[in-house]
C-alpha cells in the first residue's frame, strides 16, 4: 500500500508538472493540458 | 453556401475550415498535412489563415501552409506567434470576401492574455476559452479576466454555434456532473455526448444555450452549484469566488 501511495504521489507530481511545462509551451503532453 | 469542417488534429484538436465549394479559411491549423489533405480532396483554394492565440498546437502548422498557399494570417502578434501578417485588436474586424464573411474581433484573456475570438453572425471560434462544458485553464492573468472573457460570450446570442479547439466535452461533463448532479439538462447533454463520441463524431459545435445550461463555468450563481463547493470548504460564495474555486477544482479533477 506504501509503495502504491508513494507511485500515485509521483504521478500526481509528475502530471503537475506537465501541465506547467505545458503552459510555458514547450511540451504539451498532459491528457487535457488546456482546459 | 457555407460550411465548417472540422478536421481532427494532433491529440485531441479540432481546426475548424470555413468553406464554399471553392474557397476556405482555416481555424488554429495545429498541423499542416491533414488540412493540405482536405484542402487537395475538396479541391479548395485556402484564402486565409485565422489563429485564437499562440499555443504550438494551434499555429504549428501554419510555416508548412504558407510554404504552399501565401495568405494573409489573422491573430494577434507575438514573439511565440511571428506568422501573423494581420494583428488583431478589440474591435477590428476581418473580411474574408471570397466566403462573404466578417468577423468582429474580441479580446478574451485568461487562458493567454493575448487570446482572441472571431465571431460572426450564427458562430464563434473560441480557441481554448470556452470549451464544451468547460472553459480553458488560466495560464495567464487572473481568475477574474478569465471569468469577464467567459461571460462576454456567455452574452453573445443564445443560438450561436460555438467552435471551440479541442474535443474535452466528455471529461469536462464529467466535471460539471460533480458539480451538479441534479441538472436535468447536463445529463441529456452527457448521454448525447456518450453517442457521438461512440460514433466517433465530433461534439462540436456547442451553442451558448447549450453552454449555459450545461457548462459549470458560465453557472457560477447557481445554488446548487454553490452548495456543492461549500461541502468543498469554499467560504467565498461571491460568483468570482465560486468560479475561481470551480477552475481550481478542474485543475486536479
Amino acid at each position: 500500500m506504501k509503495l502504491l501511495a508513494i507511485q500515485l504521489g509521483y504521478q500526481k507530481t509528475i502530471a503537475k508538472l506537465l501541465v506547467m511545462i505545458a503552459a510555458k509551451g514547450v511540451l504539451i503532453y498532459s491528457a487535457r493540458p488546456f482546459g | 453556401m457555407i460550411e465548417i469542417t472540422a478536421i481532427p488534429a494532433l491529440q485531441d484538436n479540432y481546426i475548424w475550415v470555413i468553406h464554399d465549394n471553392s474557397h476556405a479559411a482555416v481555424v488554429d491549423p495545429g498541423e499542416s498535412e491533414p488540412v493540405l489533405a482536405f484542402l487537395r480532396t475538396r479541391n479548395l483554394q485556402l484564402d486565409a489563415i485565422l489563429c485564437t492565440h499562440r499555443h504550438g498546437d494551434h499555429i504549428g502548422g501554419i510555416a508548412a501552409l504558407r510554404e504552399v498557399y501565401n495568405v494573409p494570417v489573422y491573430g494577434r502578434r507575438h514573439t511565440k506567434n511571428p506568422h501573423i501578417t494581420n494583428d488583431l485588436y478589440e474591435g477590428a474586424q476581418v473580411k474574408l470576401a471570397a466566403l462573404d464573411i466578417e468577423f468582429d474581433i474580441i479580446e478574451v484573456p485568461g487562458h493567454l492574455d493575448d487570446h482572441i475570438a472571431f465571431i460572426t453572425p450564427g458562430f464563434v471560434f473560441c480557441g481554448d476559452v470556452l470549451f464544451g462544458g468547460g472553459c480553458g485553464r488560466n495560464f495567464e492573468g487572473t481568475p477574474a479576466q478569465l471569468h469577464h472573457s467567459l461571460q462576454r460570450l456567455a452574452h453573445l446570442p443564445d443560438s450561436m454555434r460555438v467552435y471551440c479547439a479541442h474535443e474535452y466535452t466528455a471529461a469536462n461533463l464529467r466535471f460539471a456532473l460533480a458539480c451538479e448532479p441534479g441538472n436535468q439538462a447536463l445529463q441529456q447533454r452527457i448521454a448525447a455526448t456518450q453517442q457521438l463520441r461512440a460514433a466517433n463524431q465530433p461534439t462540436l459545435p456547442s451553442t451558448i444555450a447549450l453552454e449555459k445550461a450545461t457548462n459549470p463555468f458560465l453557472r457560477c450563481t447557481l445554488p446548487e452549484i454553490i452548495h456543492t463547493l461549500q461541502h468543498r470548504g469554499l467560504t467565498d460564495t461571491s460568483e468570482l469566488g465560486v468560479f475561481t474555486a470551480l477552475r481550481e477544482w478542474k485543475n486536479h479533477f
